[in-house]
């Protein structure tokens, strides 16, 4: 008999210890159809657009080539810069400067006759108040008939570049032209004054851009 | 007694009137005068009546002078639009305005006169001043009537007046600066040396091959004036051969023994040939043909041998000068009587320029040719008297009153030249600031800084330029005492760019970009 009551107590025990180990029943989350399960949570679908995915190409490039042409009336005046990580240069009218970082200041290459000659400067204090590159994001910008247009409400933003050196002036008109996966152009009219000029900047070999110093 | 003694008084007054020099006198009524002053240069106009002899006529009487001996800003000068070979050829006083401002940067024409008389054949001749012609040290012309005298103009703003003397031809060989090398007596024109230490000078009028072993330095004339008596050259290196040559259009040979083979004509030399001028012209820079001396030491002449038509009435024009050095014009205007413009004779041109208080002078081309130009407010020239033809007659040269100082003449430097060349100055660039720098050349006093040809000096390497949009060649040469050391060449050329300001400041604020671009 106490061996039946012992064979019961260890029945108890077993089945006891085997509804202990059984495991809580499965929460089913279900998420909408427009998120996903990222770790248990429902996360909203991004699905980005090739012109929203050149903005984030965009961020952090530190190697390219960029023509800018301004245009006044009949006039067109082009300039070439191009940044090589720690190099830049500035190319017009047949001639060359080159920028190098050094530390804290900056070397600037300047022609001098046949040659070049060197001197550093101080690098700016205050960054730039606006950047072409970096700065403009893929929000700011409508699709009018397949082209991609400022919204006005922007235009101060983008024209802070400029109203450091020209007070007053405005930007209107900005239109995007994006390529397969950075920007291609930026065309704008700047107004000072009266007058108004015409920009026009065409981005190129990102990645590729080389920066030659002189010889000094 | 009493009428003896009345005779005999009556007789000595009468010996000492008539004993007198004869000096008629005019009476001027003036009807009415204005005055203009031009950057102190004066005008006056005199419309009126003068009795001379007994004969009254109308006249309009223009004034223009300046005290050129006191104001070194105020020069005379000459100017011409004589082709440069072949011909002569005759301008307007607009035109030889313009030949001044073109010819000589440095001064601006107030005012002036036509010049000389000229030959007005229709040959290649025509516009060839009958008198001699200097123009910036340069006998032109010798003048084809020998005994006519001169108004020669010195720097030191004295005038000289009379008839030149010429003693054969001249090789002048000037440095690039100007600065007189050597002077070479020239045995005669066209023809060989009679000596191995002669030089001759062979002109592209002379037709065939110069055959001989000489040495020949053949020049390309930059200017040539010939008439087959008179010559004139001048011009830079071209070559150098002992080969038979024949004498090409716009060139002059100088032929020699050895001649030149101690490079004496260099590239950059420039050399004259001309008639040696003397009797007092030796340093005149300009200097332009006269006539009749019509007023000596402030007496009016009363007859004349020669002259044209002196006892006629005719527009005129005189050269004068008064005590003071105040050179002067007057033009007379005629043949217009229904406007009150008589003309004067040349009795009458006397006794006006003793009027305006001359002390010498003399009448230069009259009739249609007389003509009196001055500068306007525009910066146009105003004719100031009435021309009888109706119109501005192109004559052979003008001569003007200029604002503006002479550029100084190099003193001569001799051959073989014993100074040292400055360096020329390098490393040319403009900063930030618009102002074109350079490195700075040892020895030198200052710096000469050409901008599209515009001659500017610079007291050291930094030179501020103010330009507008535009495209400049800039070079700099590093000027010398000139003594020891002499100029240097100029600096390679740069090449400036300037663009409208907004565009400038444009570049400015990509460069900014770019130095913002590498700082992270």
């Amino acid at each position: 008999m106490t061996l039946k009551k012992i064979a019961y107590v260890m029945l108890l025990i077993v089945l006891f210890v085997f509804a202990s180990c059984q495991q809580d029943e499965p929460t089913i989350i279900t998420c909408a159809d427009d998120e996903i399960l990222v770790n248990g949570i429902c996360e909203k679908v991004v699905i980005k657009t090739d012109f929203e995915k050149t903005f984030d190409a965009m961020d952090g490039i530190d190697n390219y080539t960029l023509i800018v042409s301004i245009q006044q009336f009949a006039t067109i005046y082009e300039i070439e810069l191009k940044v090589d990580h720690e190099k830049s240069s500035f190319f017009m009218d047949g001639k060359s400067e080159f920028y190098q970082k050094n530390g804290n200041q900056v070397d600037h290459y300047f022609p001098v006759g046949e040659g070049y000659r060197k001197e550093t400067v101080s690098q700016p204090s205050q960054g730039q108040p606006f950047h072409f590159l970096s700065d403009l994001e893929a929000s700011w910008f409508q699709e009018v008939s397949g082209k991609y247009f400022l919204k006005a409400e922007y235009n101060d933003d983008v024209a802070l570049f400029f109203q450091g050196e020209f007070p007053g002036s405005t930007v209107s008109n900005l239109e995007l032209i994006v390529g397969q996966t950075y920007f291609d152009q930026l065309i704008f009219n700047v107004t000072v004054g009266e007058v108004m000029y015409r920009f026009t900047m065409t981005l190129s070999a990102i990645g590729q851009t080389d920066v030659t110093l002189p010889l000094v | 007694m009493k009428k003896l003694f009345s005779l005999f008084f009556i007789v000595i007054i009468s010996m000492f009137v008539l004993g007198q020099p004869v000096q008629a006198s005019m009476r001027l009524t003036v009807t009415s005068r204005e005055n203009r002053f031009v950057e102190g240069v004066r005008n006056t106009k005199i419309v009126g009546q003068i009795e001379y002899e007994g004969v009254a006529s109308n006249q309009v009487i223009n004034y223009l002078g300046a005290n050129v001996s006191q104001y070194e800003n105020l020069n005379v000068v000459v100017g011409d639009t004589y082709k440069p070979h072949d011909s002569w050829g005759r301008g307007t006083i607009f035109a030889h305005i313009d030949d001044v401002h073109k010819r000589y940067p440095n001064y601006q024409v107030i005012g002036g006169v036509n010049g000389d008389f000229y030959n007005t054949s229709i040959t290649n001749l025509n516009g060839q001043p009958s008198g001699g012609y200097i123009r910036n040290f340069e006998v032109i012309a010798p003048g084809v009537i020998s005994t006519r005298p001169l108004a020669g103009f010195k720097d030191d703003g004295s005038v000289i007046f009379g008839v030149p003397c010429y003693s054969g031809y001249q090789l002048l060989v000037y440095d690039e600066d100007g600065a007189l090398k050597k002077e070479v007596a020239i045995e005669r024109i066209n023809n060989l040396p009679t000596a191995s230490d002669k030089i001759t000078v062979y002109f592209d009028n002379f037709d065939t091959p110069i055959s001989s072993a000489h040495n020949k330095v053949i020049i390309d004339a930059k200017e040539t004036k010939m008439d087959g008596v008179r010559y004139f050259g001048s011009g830079e290196l071209n070559t150098m051969t002992e080969l038979d040559v024949t004498v090409a259009d716009h060139t002059f040979v100088i032929v020699g023994t050895d001649f030149n083979e101690d490079g004496l004509i260099t590239d950059v030399d420039y050399v004259v040939v001309q008639r040696k001028i003397g009797c007092g012209f030796e340093n005149v820079r300009f200097a332009v043909g006269v006539y009749d001396e019509i007023v000596t030491n402030g007496i009016p002449v009363t007859y004349l041998q020669q002259g044209l038509d002196p006892s006629f009435k005719h527009p005129r024009t005189a050269i004068g000068q008064k005590a003071d050095g105040t050179v002067f014009f007057v033009v007379v205007d005629g043949r217009n009587k229904p406007l009150g413009m008589d003309g004067v004779t040349l009795y009458e041109l006397a006794q006006i320029m003793v009027y305006f208080e001359a002390v010498k002078a003399y009448n230069i081309d009259g009739g249609g040719s007389s003509t009196m130009a001055l500068l306007n407010e525009e910066n146009g020239y105003d004719i100031l008297n009435t021309p009888s033809d109706g119109s501005v007659r192109a004559v052979t040269n003008s001569v003007l009153i200029v604002k503006g100082e002479h550029i100084p003449r190099p003193n001569p430097v001799g051959f073989p030249d014993p100074r040292i060349k400055l360096d020329r100055p390098m490393n040319l660039y403009v900063d930030a600031q618009g102002d074109l720098r350079f490195d700075p050349i040892m020895h030198s006093l200052s710096y000469m800084v050409s901008v599209n040809g515009t001659l500017m000096a610079s007291e050291d390497e930094s030179f501020t330029l103010s330009l507008q949009p535009g495209e400049y060649v800039i070079k700099v040469r590093a000027l010398a005492d000139q003594i020891n050391y002499k100029h240097s060449d100029y600096s390679e050329e740069f090449v400036l760019i300037v663009h409208p300001n907004e565009i400038q400041r444009f570049m400015e604020l990509l460069k900014s970009f770019l130095q913002e671009e590498i700082k992270d």
